[in-house]
């Protein structure tokens, strides 16, 4: 009896100490654990000295959304973009635009394609790179084959469209972003 | 006087090198392969695990009087528990980062078995400066090899040393540590260079004990035949 008393005492007293330092660590560990998704999600990218911060999310469109900056300028936006139409499910992307809507990077962090030729919509592979520039909103987002001007890769037709579906899914995030923008400005 | 220091000193280098956690009772073996592939991370596991041990050998003495046999196991295993606790919420806040790397290992240092060692073998039995001293000559013989251990794989591995210091700790360290190789060994990064690593340091430490014992049967031989 004397010794399952101490023992609950003793149990008492470590996890008293566990939780007051947990109430102190915890602001700490949620304030770093945000920097570091920034930190991460600044690696997508095209230049290494631009950081991004989280934007306010508008009613209309809940994909998080993040600003750019170079140097405290806005350079675009930053959000994923997605499409189940991959050959295999989903396809995650990061996509970066610049303020006007222009593609700067694709980075695709999830995807299920098939090995060895899925790999075209990985980060930096010529297939990807071909976006860059590319107007989401005014160009037309289109293969070759269906008249557009984006070059599918052979074998990988599934895969090449899907992307394209994926960045025609990001466009309302852009304008939710875009007149955010606006409205804040004015 | 003269005698107390001389067992000051036996103790002290009896978790150092006599009978080094690591080397010789072969204990807290998971951390020590699964961490010792970047020295960074290494010495960090090696640290942390020091401060423990002597905390729970500290505190462990201290209870003493509380510890009865009934309850014994259960009090040790809750005083490592709480302040392995402590010491992962610490590191998550104070090196977010480093804790990204290691955090798993950090919770596992409650099952190693050389803390508990300790603690069964000496702390319950001796007064609180002789646990205080056993766990810090215990931790830091486990400190060492885990830093060797570190250091040799690193650079054999990935050809740098202390890569992604500066990053993970906050201190003014370059990014990309120091190169050491151009065509790093990358099995030394693998579970068989982590093997290969603990077999050379313990042969080396075997060696060099093998060494030192034929000198002494020298000298012995030598008095005695004079």
């Amino acid at each position: 009896m004397k010794s399952a008393l101490t023992l609950v005492a003793i149990g008492s007293l470590c996890a008293l100490g566990l939780a007051l330092l947990n109430d102190w660590t915890e602001p700490r560990v949620q304030r770093q654990a945000a920097e570091a998704k920034l930190r991460a999600l600044a690696r997508a990218l095209p230049s290494t000295q631009e950081a991004v911060r989280p934007m306010p999310q508008g009613s209309e469109n809940t994909t998080e959304t993040f600003l750019s900056e170079k140097n405290g300028h806005p350079t675009g936006y930053l959000f994923s973009v997605q499409s189940p139409a991959g050959y295999n499910g989903m396809i995650n992307a990061w996509l970066s635009v610049n303020l006007a809507g222009n593609i700067r990077r694709i980075y695709t962090f999830s995807h299920q394609e098939t090995p060895g030729i899925g790999h075209i919509i990985e980060p930096h592979q010529p297939f990807v790179r071909q976006f860059e520039g590319i107007n989401l909103l005014s160009d037309r987002l289109e293969l070759r084959s269906k008249g557009g001007h984006i070059d599918a890769v052979t074998g990988a037709t599934i895969t090449s469209r899907a992307m394209v579906d994926a960045l025609i899914r990001g466009r309302p995030t852009f304008l939710a972003a875009n007149s955010h923008a606006k409205s804040v400005s004015q | 006087m003269n005698n107390d220091q001389t067992s000051a000193h036996a103790s002290f280098s009896h978790g150092l090198w006599r009978n080094n956690p690591a080397l010789i009772q072969l204990l807290g073996l998971c951390p020590l392969l699964a961490v010792s592939h970047y020295a960074v991370t290494a010495i960090t596991l090696g640290l942390i695990s020091l401060i423990v041990m002597v905390l729970a050998n500290a505190l462990i003495s201290l209870l003493r009087p509380l510890m009865t046999d009934l309850i014994r196991l259960p009090l040790q295993i809750m005083v490592i528990a709480s302040l392995v606790s402590m010491a992962d919420l610490l590191l998550q806040a104070l090196y977010f980062e480093l804790h990204q790397r290691i955090g798993l290992f950090v919770a596992l240092i409650v099952t190693n078995c050389a803390i508990l060692g300790r603690a069964e073998l000496m702390a319950r039995r001796s007064n609180a400066s002789a646990a205080l001293m056993d766990g810090f000559s215990m931790g830091l013989g486990f400190f060492w090899v885990m830093c060797v251990m570190g250091m040799i794989r690193e650079g054999l591995g990935r050809g740098t040393l202390f890569a992604e210091a500066g990053r993970l700790t906050g201190l003014p360290l370059a990014d990309q540590g120091f190169r050491l190789l151009e065509t790093p060994l990358q099995i030394m990064l693998f579970a068989p260079g982590a093997f290969f690593t603990l077999a050379f340091i313990i042969a080396g430490k075997n060696y060099l004990d093998q060494l030192n014992e034929s000198k002494q049967a020298d000298r012995v031989s030598q008095q005695t035949s004079r």
